[in-house]
């Protein structure tokens, strides 16, 4: 039974290792994102972005260990493998979907960031010289 | 733009209620009102008697930019935090002349009206509006928007 034990470790390893490299990842070029929606305000993008990637941890690897025993339980070592297969494989997916939920909100952020620097959408028609009071 | 003085006619229903519905809401800025043709407005914004003959709302940002009639509509809906993305689609040539109705519509917060703005297209909106006289200072002219309205959800 040691080729189950061998499978089920991969497993934890492979997806614990896909998991941390998506993580960085984000973490990495979404603080770009994060430091022009919120105006140039770093301290406030390192922090948000932090919280968003620990939520990403938590979800993942929450994910991972639940589905460590999914499915029938492999009787000999093709199935283990297979079994190994498939579960990397439900893993990258649900990395990949939320990797592109964690895009979609990094987008609204920076468009509502946008909006707070969009200039008037229409041209004045004349000028005055207001009192400053 | 850091501030805005709206220049309204104080004895006009419809003004009126535009100015409560605008104080009451989250904005960018500060938003100071003054009735038009004052000796306030006079004081404040040496030069503007020369806007002030065509009766329409004001607006006037503090480096003295001038915006007049719809465009003033546009720039109060561009100075509230909720409403700045809807002042940059009724920019469009489209809506622009539809600038009063539209801040009517909005400012009633009718449930249903939204949605209908976000799935019609410009083209159909200004045809649905081009019946719709704008506004008067008396009563709000909802019969007139709430058919075009009407029309619009049975033709769709």
């Amino acid at each position: 039974m040691n080729w189950l034990i061998t499978m089920y470790v991969s497993y934890l390893l492979i997806s614990v290792a896909l998991t941390v490299w998506v993580a960085r990842t984000l973490h990495k070029n979404g603080r770009i994102f994060l430091v022009d929606s919120f105006l140039g305000n770093e301290p406030l993008a390192d922090s948000v972005n932090h919280l968003l990637v620990v939520g990403f941890y938590l979800i993942n690897i929450g994910y991972v260990t639940l589905m460590l025993k999914h499915g029938a339980v492999a009787g000999n070592p093709q199935e283990a493998l297979e079994s190994l297969s498939s579960k990397v494989g439900l893993v990258l997916l649900v990395l990949g979907g939320m990797h592109f939920f964690n895009l979609f909100v990094f987008t609204k952020l920076r468009k509502r960031g946008l909006l707070h620097k969009q200039p008037p959408p229409v041209a004045p028609q004349g000028f005055v010289k207001p009192i400053a009071s | 733009m850091q501030k805005l003085f709206i220049l309204y006619d104080a004895n006009c229903q419809f003004c009126l209620r535009c100015r409560k519905w605008l104080e009451n809401q989250p904005a960018y800025f500060e938003l100071k009102f003054i009735p038009s043709r004052s000796p306030e407005a006079h004081r404040q914004l040496p030069g503007i008697e020369k806007y002030e003959s065509s009766n329409e709302l004001i607006a006037v940002s503090e480096d003295g930019a001038v915006y007049q009639g719809p465009a003033a509509f546009i720039i109060c809906l561009y100075a509230l935090v909720d409403f700045r993305e809807w002042s940059l689609r009724l920019s469009r040539p489209l809506l622009l002349p539809f600038a009063r109705q539209m801040f009517e519509i909005i400012s009633n917060n009718r449930a249903g009206f939204s949605k209908w703005l976000r799935k019609s297209n410009d083209g159909e909106i200004a045809r649905s509006l081009e019946r719709c006289p704008p506004p008067l200072c008396g009563n709000a002219n909802m019969s007139c928007l709430l058919a075009a309205k009407q029309k619009a959800v049975t033709n769709a």
